[in-house]
């Protein structure tokens, strides 16, 4: 998609007295957009608009940013007219001066202007766009058409070893200018720029401004301008500065092998495993991903908008940070021991994508005890130790969780609470825990009847467990108890397989109930009279029974 | 030591090479270890625009490198480069002269440095070996202090300027001296130091084409012995220092009656330590399209850098280290002695005839230590004692022993002299 920003404009350069806005020959700003740019701002980048010229006709090419932070996008080239007095060494300077904002909305690509902008080259173009007599010249439109292929492209031509190297450098310009050091590629100024696309390829948008780059650096002062890259012809006499033979594609000096960051990580992940294309599509993403997940301050929308494969490889190559910021989150909100639990099951259960987003928004309570419940769900609702279940507990008195205090009272055998817990479930809520109790055994299935949930029990245990229901005599007890007498004839059929001891207890529960219904007790009468007669003890005989 | 390169004063790291740790660049070793030896001068050319500072600076390294110097200036006589870039800098440049072709217009920067030890000049008794430390940026980084301060930082660690002027190539001469020479003042002020502390040699370039003004008596005399300036001339040293001196006079005078410049000279003179005049043809002949189309054949293009080895504080300082130590030695000798002899007589009149030989001691030793630390450091250059980054370690050593010894022999003179006199 085609891309519109406003730049403003600096020209710098050698000219007559006569051609010059402030009357005096020699090398000057001749023109610049004063809507933008202030005198400070100019004589800062006049000190980086240097070019010396030698027996190759280069175009330089710069990257810079002010103190103020604006963005220099620069072109140089060489004047082959002499000054008056016959000296040769004349230059143009066109520099194109952004807002970082403008900058970024072009990916923070500088190959893009310097490949589709015309550049200003000849002092008469120059006179033609700026005013002789203020000075002034307007600011400019770039429209700019990504071309995410000539990075890639660039990118394809190196190793892989010297392209991690290469990425590596890039994403620690800031270090490498903390410490006054410089890339310096050695080569033909045009393969110099393919090297420097080659390296900032991996580059996100918001670290691009840091990699300021020359060209062509020949006869400049690395100790006045510093860049971060430079383009050299010759081996520089600095062996500390960090060498790039852009024509053997090698690379000398302290190279940083090994990643340190997350983006670094996952940029050397993706470039081992070729797969540059991910890296050219999701950079950007993949960048904001890794600076939230290492506490920076990262893009918003891009962490909105990120996809699920992006954050599924970034949490993948970076699982350690990931895990560790999990750890932290839930240390932060839950006991140590609780904490433990879950961090096992959030990290092995949950896609990359949802702990991704839980943990941008923050893990809640509610949700950690939800996790909790599915933690001991996952494990059949073992009853864990005796301080975790305190813990819990404690846990639950903070925040509620109707089924882990449901679970907890079944651990620490509180009935009257079950039940109490029970009856303010819906029906459908019931049912599951119910469903999920008889299923697990946490609890005795007798512990679960309610009043007016008579049917809804039994609809669930009498599809589950035994089928000849050995705990009759205690649901009967329990269904009687929690007046629930009506639906007793739907345990008719299973009287019949009970053993003599439990049809006697069950004539006997029955036999004072007249809320008990007819077919009940009749399967129950039906089922003692098949018993056979039994044998008459010694007292019996005795008083004449 | 100095960094050519940061111009801040550090001590370089060795560690595969000498690095700075200012500005992390890496230092020729020579320079480094050369550095008493061979300390270096700041060669610093302030000009405007065309009036030949770049074509002056490869004028001299072509004299230096190409000309037979070394064949007249037996048996010490060199001139080094001090790493791959100076040597090629300085070969490009006498190559480019040779072929008769100039320079480019230099662009606005802060150079890098060209560095080149020069050895065994024989004008002076005793040894000027240096290392010269070259800095060519624009004429326009001097036609506002603040481009100055930008682009000609080094200026400030110049103890010599050379100010560069060609009369041909100014409309108004004393308008055009005198803005450049307040605005070389102000740029250094600026960079918070002082013109005072240096010397300024006023160099007329492009005197071949100032002929015109130098037919006339006693001008023509600078004329004759510009003519007579090309290398060879260097053969004879014997008189060359003072014949220097004397055209500096005449030119001095030129300066003052012909261009009536008498504002700058009071200028210069008020602002500066010492001033001087100079005048050079860096190719002998004016040039055609820029390019030559006679050899090149650079006229007195060494005097200034000869006059200012010359002048150079620190060179004198640093010239002998066992004459220079000695002579502190000398002054803090003296200095104990005469202080020790008034402490022990305050000391026997303090303490009367009681205690009068230890009183005499202490108030001898205390005196005599101060005295020494005074002898020693009058010595020194009142510069020097003001700026200790410019002391030597060694300097001190002595400094600090002489002192020692001169008040050790204050103390026993002091006591000698109750003791024979009064007991």
């Amino acid at each position: 998609m085609k891309a519109e920003v406003l730049a403003w404009q600096h020209v710098y350069t050698s000219v007559e007295q006569e051609q010059s806005p402030h009357d005096r020959a020699g090398f000057q700003t001749l023109f610049y957009s004063q809507s933008g740019l202030t005198e400070a701002e100019v004589s800062e980048m006049e000190t980086r608009l240097v070019y010396f010229p030698s027996d190759v006709e280069a175009v330089k090419h710069l990257l810079s940013t002010t103190s103020t932070g604006k963005i220099m996008v620069a072109q140089i080239v060489r004047l082959a007219e002499p000054d008056r007095m016959g000296r040769e060494g004349r230059y143009l300077a066109h520099n194109l001066v952004l807002d970082p904002d403008a900058f970024a909305q072009i990916e923070s690509d500088p190959f893009l202007v310097f490949r589709q902008f015309p550049f200003i080259t000849t002092v008469a173009e120059a006179l033609e766009q700026g005013n002789l007599q203020t000075g002034d010249i307007p600011t400019v439109h770039l429209d700019v058409i990504p071309e995410a292929a000539h990075g890639l492209d660039a990118a394809k031509t190196w190793g892989m070893e010297e392209l991690k190297g290469l990425a590596l450098l890039a994403l620690r310009a800031d270090r490498l200018a903390d410490d006054r050091l410089a890339v310096v590629c050695i080569g033909e100024p045009l393969e110099v720029e393919n090297t420097l696309e080659a390296t900032l390829f991996a580059v996100p948008t918001p670290l691009r401004p840091h990699c300021s780059f020359d060209t062509y650096f020949h006869g400049c002062n690395l100790v006045d301008t510093y860049y971060w890259a430079l383009g050299l012809q010759e081996l520089p006499s600095n062996r500390r500065l960090i060498r790039v033979h852009v024509k053997s594609r090698s690379l000398e000096g302290t190279v940083p092998s090994q990643p340190e960051t997350a983006y670094e990580r996952w940029v050397v992940a993706l470039i081992q495993d070729q797969r540059l294309e991910d890296i050219a599509r999701h950079r950007d993403h993949a960048f904001a991903i890794c600076e939230w997940l290492e506490g920076r301050t990262a893009i918003a929308p891009l962490l909105d908008t990120a996809a699920t494969e992006v954050i599924d490889s970034v949490f993948q190559i970076n699982r350690e940070s990931v895990q560790a910021l999990l750890h932290t989150k839930l240390e932060e909100a839950l006991p140590a021991v609780l904490a433990q639990r879950a961090f096992q099951y959030l990290n092995s259960e949950t896609g990359m994508a949802e702990l991704f987003d839980q943990l941008r928004r923050g893990i809640q309570l509610p949700e950690l005890l939800d996790t909790l419940y599915r933690v001991y769900a996952s494990q059949e609702f073992r009853a864990p130790g005796s301080e975790e279940v305190q813990t819990i507990g404690w846990l639950l008195e903070r925040a509620d969780h109707a089924f882990l205090r449901l679970t907890y009272t079944c651990w620490t055998d509180q009935q009257n609470e079950l039940r109490r817990e029970l009856q303010i479930l819906n029906e459908g809520a019931y049912r599951e825990f119910v469903q999920t109790a008889l299923c697990s055994g946490i609890v005795e299935p007798w512990t679960l009847p309610i009043p007016s949930k008579g049917n809804t029990f039994l609809d669930l245990y009498l599809v589950h467990g035994d089928s000849e229901k050995t705990d009759l005599v205690a649901i009967v007890r329990a269904l009687l108890r929690t007046g629930e007498a009506s639906c007793l004839s739907r345990l008719a059929p299973y009287v019949q397989a009970q053993s003599e001891q439990e049809l006697r207890a069950l004539e006997k529960i029955i036999a004072k109930r007249p809320s008990v219904p007819e077919p009940f007790r009749r399967a129950v009468g039906d089922a003692v009279a098949a018993l056979p007669p039994r044998r008459k003890g010694l007292l019996s005989q005795l008083l004449g029974h | 030591m100095l960094c050519p390169f940061c111009l801040n004063h550090v001590q370089f790291t060795l560690e595969e090479g000498y690095f700075c740790p200012d500005c992390n660049e890496q230092v020729p070793a020579m320079y480094v270890r050369g550095y008493d030896k061979y300390p270096p001068l700041v060669v610093s050319a302030v000009g405007l625009r065309g009036h030949g500072k770049t074509v002056y600076f490869a004028s001299l390294f072509y004299v230096l490198k190409e000309s037979p110097l070394s064949a007249f200036w037996q048996p010490d006589f060199f001139a080094l480069s001090l790493s791959d870039q100076d040597l090629k800098t300085v070969h490009s440049n006498a190559k480019m002269l040779k072929d008769g072709k100039l320079p480019g217009s230099t662009p606005m920067n802060f150079p890098r440095p060209t560095m080149l030890r020069v050895a065994g000049i024989p004008m002076w008794q005793e040894r000027r070996d240096c290392t010269l430390v070259f800095y060519d940026t624009s004429g326009e980084a001097y036609e506002r202090a603040s481009e100055l301060v930008k682009y000609a930082r080094f200026a400030q660690q110049a103890e010599m300027v050379m100010l560069l002027v060609s009369l041909s190539d100014m409309q108004d001469p004393l308008r055009n001296m005198r803005t450049l020479l307040n605005t070389y003042i102000i740029g250094i002020e600026d960079l918070g130091g002082s013109t005072r502390h240096q010397d300024l040699m006023v160099v007329y370039t492009k005197a071949d084409e100032m002929v015109d003004r130098l037919s006339s008596h006693p001008w023509n005399n600078v004329r004759t012995y510009l003519n007579n300036g090309s290398v060879n001339s260097l053969a004879q040293v014997k008189g060359y220092y003072r014949r220097m001196y004397e055209v500096s006079n005449l030119l001095y005078d030129f300066t003052r009656v012909e261009l009536k410049a008498d504002e700058f000279v009071n200028l210069a003179q008020t602002n500066f330590r010492g001033v001087g005049f100079s005048i050079v043809s860096s190719l002998g002949a004016a040039p055609e399209d820029g390019h030559m189309s006679t050899e090149v054949d650079p006229l007195r293009v060494l005097d200034p850098v000869i006059w200012m080895i010359a002048r150079s504080p620190s060179l004198s300082e640093r010239r002998s280290g066992c004459t220079e130590h000695l002579t502190w030695m000398t002054f803090a000798f003296l200095g104990g002695v005469i202080y020790g002899a008034v402490g022990g007589i305050l000391g026997g009149l303090l303490g009367g005839h009681q205690n009068a030989d230890i009183w005499a001691m202490v108030l001898g030793v205390l005196l005599g230590l101060v005295g020494g630390f005074l002898g020693g450091q009058i010595a020194k250059n009142w510069k020097v004692l003001f700026n200790p980054k410019q002391w030597a370690s060694a300097s001190m050593g002595v400094l600090l022993g002489s002192t020692g010894i001169g008040g050790m022999i204050g103390g026993i003179v002091g006591f000698l002299e109750v003791f024979l006199t009064r007991v």
